[in-house]
């Protein structure tokens, strides 16, 4: 008898989908009387709770599963480039190229997330993560673009470390966006009646060996944003005070961008940078098309070099934009045309495709682009840059076809 | 520490076993204990209480080796025993059917499950609303950290709240007594617990017995658990197999509860 129970029991223990039928099981094991009602009473409970324990046991391994999911965001975006330079200086150019990027950000408790990104890219130009195809189909690399850990004590402050994406409001004018700074920044919210921003922090740039007076720059940045009717605007006041420059040799600093706008003697950077830069966008309507509107921006940014003895220290972007091609048959023009002298800005940070990057250059940017399908764009960008001629800036058109998808 | 303490006891050649948990399962603990240590002298068994909450708790860290339960482990408990590597094992030791009872004074002879509930509730605060005389009723429970009222709340109150300002006591004997000293008061213990003092009533028109709590009729009844960490084995076996075995289960009836042999 105790063995038929033994075994019963094992059997019930097995079975989750626990029910009526094993109940009636059991009752006509009473009926039979092979089981006491005292027996079937204690195998069918123990079996409920053997049940019940691997259900929840079950549950607690799915739900950690489940919440590191929903706690973590994966993106990525891949765009495939051709691109055609006539070059005033150097014979014309042409290369295909692949910008890859994946990565994603995780909520590891209530005040912490952490993210990482790679990406294809040159090691040497933090402005681009292009990869141009060549040689022979070999492999091509792939770099740590962004990791980072970002603290966040409330919901208006919070604190961010590591390789991270671009903290401060800005357009291509000062900054790349590709590019990703490394250091470490606090940044706060105010959602007052709009929304008031501010960015300070840190961001080493140069490790010497043999010195502690690393260059670094500081980035402080006060914004504020808001909507007047149904116009939308955004502005920002921006100071970047770059310390050890003055001195340092670009080649090590920037190794590939040593030579592409700013004053260099003997190959050490002439000025300092002190950039304080003033940076808007205006929405003022929308333009209603078929289910779509198409907003249309106004955006512009000027940037000055206040370091003492730098003449050509001025920058300014004015660009338009309209519509937003996102959605599925959607499409955006833009436009825009700037001119950057050469001290206006650090040159290894500025948009890699203007002028092939750097400074000491002014021209006209103008693009298409049509989504076919959701998160994914056909674009034509045409930049018509010439240089400044101040320093070894020449004319460059440069046309770029793109095919882009967001994931 | 129980295992530590198992093994220092084991050197010097008794064997410990420690239980914590249930009031309700306490009798049947302290009972079966004690003639097993009397068969067993090489074995000293310790018994506390404290509420089957506790019980699973020292389960879970490790500091008994037995866990009296009146309800069976939540999956939150189960969960966190799976977490730091314990393996609850329920041992149906007995049954017990949560009596209801009123005052010896009182006419009620039986109530449906609604009527229970909307005691419970507050939606009923008279007995005269119930079939009774006009007399304020005193819901007398157990406090929220029994596994009596867990399972008194579950079976009977479907996770309703128990009405405020009802009398919240720390033991199945207290409600009992409390019952027996109110004239419109109404509780409810394990069946071990009523007496001639207080008037255990139908529910649905079922008397709540052995009979019809081993034939699953009297609605109110459930089963009381000895947990151990993984299948019970060497000592601990043996004193599982003594609780459940024909010995032991008199003893749960004599105490009172069902016994499942």
């Amino acid at each position: 008898m105790k063995r038929i129970i033994v075994v019963l029991a094992l059997i019930l223990s097995n079975t989750l989908a626990f029910g009526s039928e094993v109940d009636r099981l059991i009752d006509k094991l009473v009926e039979k009387g092979i089981l006491t009602q005292g027996e079937a009473y204690k195998i069918a409970a123990e079996a409920r709770e053997e049940a019940k324990k691997q259900e929840a046991v079950a549950k607690a391994e799915t739900d950690k599963i489940s919440s590191w999911i929903k706690n973590t965001s994966f993106k990525g975006d891949a765009r495939i480039r051709y691109e055609l330079q006539n070059r005033e200086a150097k014979d014309d150019r042409s290369r295909t190229r692949l910008r890859f990027r994946w990565g994603f950000d995780t909520q590891v408790n209530e005040q912490l997330k952490a993210g990482f990104r790679i990406a294809t890219g040159d090691s040497t130009q933090a402005s681009s993560a292009n990869q141009t195809f060549t040689t022979s189909f070999d492999d091509k690399p792939v770099w740590l673009d962004r990791a980072y850990v970002i603290y966040g004590p409330s919901r208006n402050i919070s604190f961010t470390g590591g390789k991270m994406s671009n903290p401060f409001y800005n357009t291509n004018l000062v900054w790349s966006s590709d590019l990703n700074p490394e250091g470490i920044i606090m940044q706060a919210s105010f959602p007052a009646s709009g929304d008031v921003f501010a960015s300070a922090g840190y961001f080493p740039l140069y490790e010497m060996k043999d010195d502690t007076e690393d260059p670094y720059m500081m980035g402080l940045q006060f914004g504020y944003g808001g909507k007047i009717a149904s116009m939308k605007f955004k502005t920002a006041v921006s100071y970047y005070h770059y310390e050890g420059l003055k001195g340092g040799t670009a080649e090590d600093i920037s190794p590939s961008f040593e030579d592409k706008g700013n004053t260099l003697v003997g190959g050490k950077y002439a000025y300092d940078y002190r950039l304080l830069n003033f940076t808007g966008e205006l929405t003022p309507f929308e333009i209603p098309m078929g289910e779509n509107r198409l907003p249309v921006k106004i955006y512009g940014d000027y940037v000055k070099n206040l370091a003492d003895g730098v003449d050509d220290n001025n920058g300014y972007l004015l660009g338009i934009k309209l519509g937003s091609a996102k959605k599925k048959n959607t499409w955006e023009l833009g436009y825009d045309y700037r001119r950057i002298e050469s001290d206006a800005v650090t040159d290894f940070m500025t948009d890699g495709s203007f002028c092939e990057g750097g400074t000491d250059s002014k021209g006209h940017t103008i693009g298409i682009k049509y989504a076919p399908f959701d998160n994914s764009a056909i674009g034509v960008t045409y930049i018509m840059a010439e240089g400044l001629g101040n320093k070894k800036k020449t004319d460059v058109n440069t046309l770029q076809v793109d095919y882009a998808v967001a994931f | 520490m129980a295992v530590l303490t198992a093994a220092i006891a084991a050197t010097a050649g008794v064997q410990e076993i420690k239980i914590t948990g249930s009031t309700t399962v306490l009798p049947i603990a302290q009972k079966t204990a004690e003639v097993f240590m009397n068969r067993y002298p090489d074995v000293r068994i310790s018994v506390g209480g404290g509420g089957s909450g506790v019980g699973v708790a020292a389960l879970i860290d490790g500091t008994c080796d037995i866990a009296d339960s009146s309800r069976s482990m939540k999956s939150k408990e189960i969960q966190s025993a799976a977490a730091k590597g314990v393996n609850p094992k329920a041992n149906v030791v007995a049954l017990d059917g949560i009596a209801v009872i009123v005052n010896s004074s009182n006419r009620i002879e039986n109530l449906t499950m609604q009527q229970v509930k909307d005691i419970y509730t507050g939606k009923i605060s008279n007995w005269s609303q119930a079939g009774g005389n006009n007399a304020k009723i005193v819901v007398v429970s157990r406090d929220i950290a029994s596994g009596t009222f867990e399972a008194f709340n579950e079976l009977a109150l479907g996770g309703g709240r128990v009405r405020r300002d009802a009398l919240m006591q720390a033991s199945n004997q207290a409600v009992a007594t409390t019952v027996s000293q109110t004239p419109g008061g109404i509780g409810y213990v394990g069946l071990g617990y009523i007496s001639g003092s207080v008037k255990a009533v139908s529910i649905d028109g079922v008397k709540p017995s052995k009979k019809t709590v081993l034939s699953r009729s009297y609605i109110y009844a459930r089963p009381l658990f000895m947990y151990t960490d993984g299948e019970p084995k060497g000592t601990i076996k043996r004193y599982i197999d003594f609780v459940t075995g024909k010995e032991g289960q008199k003893l749960v009836e004599k105490i009172g509860f069902v016994g499942i042999d």
